[in-house]
């Protein structure tokens, strides 16, 4: 860019700052939806379609507000879904009793108990779900395709 | 390709916690023990390659922390206790990046509370240097 000293260069120069400042606030909102919708379609495919372990799979959603774009997976299981619920060995508990006498409580089956996000209720997993971990896939992924993604906006915006 | 679920687990049992705690991987089939630290890969992705070998691979573990109710401290505080230990430790050791902490479920009045962590780290797998 050539500027020309004097009054009239420094106007010109203030103008050039003025748009590059515009196209750069579109830049980065473009960037935020980008990398929301590629996000969202991540989690659409990593998000379990079927229940596992009883575990009814949640709502893949995406939304914008205050601060840029949010991708959701919502629902009363996901949680289980995402983190597991807990191992579960195949012998049996130890004896009861004595141990209770210790200070210790155990359940009387082999398996775990677990709070269910949908009724408040207590519940038992007998088989011990490891984490499916759609959302931290998901993230993974993103992280890995970021720089890519945000490369192309770059090249459409300023070339 | 280097997993460290047993050098961590190695790590965990040489480490004096409040409490007796019981480590083991998350596919473990022994007998449940409370409170327990259940240790899993959950990633472990070639980041870099050079020549057709890898140089850095992403690593992710997470770490279910389980407890039950002991002399009238409840199993929520118990797996705080722990899991405060634990992240200091590993951050310290391992110099690992926290990514997500959970409580799950919380248990008031429930026999089982579990607390689960998850970490990531760069591995340079010729040199066994970890980075953030």
């Amino acid at each position: 860019m050539n500027v020309v000293l004097g009054h009239s260069g420094i106007k010109s120069l203030i103008s050039f700052f003025m748009i590059q400042s515009q196209k750069l606030e579109n830049v980065i909102n473009t960037i935020e939806k980008r990398l929301a919708e590629q996000g969202y379609q991540l989690m659409i495919q990593n998000a379990p379609t079927m229940d596992i372990d009883g575990n009814i799979g949640g709502t893949v959603g995406m939304e914008q507000n205050v601060n840029g774009y949010s991708v959701t997976y919502s629902g009363h299981d996901v949680a289980y879904i995402e983190f597991g619920t807990g191992i579960v060995g195949s012998g049996n508990y130890p004896d009861t009793e004595a141990l209770t006498g210790n200070g210790w409580l155990y359940g009387t089956k082999r398996g775990w108990y677990y709070l269910s996000k949908r009724d408040g209720s207590k519940r038992f997993s007998r088989g011990g779900m490891l984490p499916e971990k759609p959302l931290y896939d998901s993230f993974t992924e993103l992280e890995r395709t970021a720089y890519n993604i945000i490369n192309e906006v770059l090249n459409e915006k300023f070339s | 390709m280097k997993n460290l679920v047993n050098e961590i687990i190695t790590f965990i049992e040489t480490l004096t916690f409040d409490y007796t705690v019981e480590v083991r991987k998350a596919n473990s089939k022994k007998v449940p023990s409370y409170p327990m630290i259940t240790v899993q890969e959950i990633n472990n992705a070639t980041r870099t390659h050079i020549n057709g070998q890898e140089i850095y691979s992403t690593l992710g573990y997470q770490f279910d922390i389980f407890g039950k109710d002991y002399n009238r401290i409840s199993s929520s505080e118990i797996c705080k206790n722990i899991a405060q230990k634990l992240d200091s430790e590993l951050q310290n050791e391992y110099g690992f990046t926290r990514q997500t902490i959970a409580e799950l479920p919380d248990t008031k009045d429930i026999s089982v509370s579990r607390i689960t962590i998850r970490y990531k780290g760069i591995l340079n797998i010729q040199t066994d240097y970890l980075y953030r």
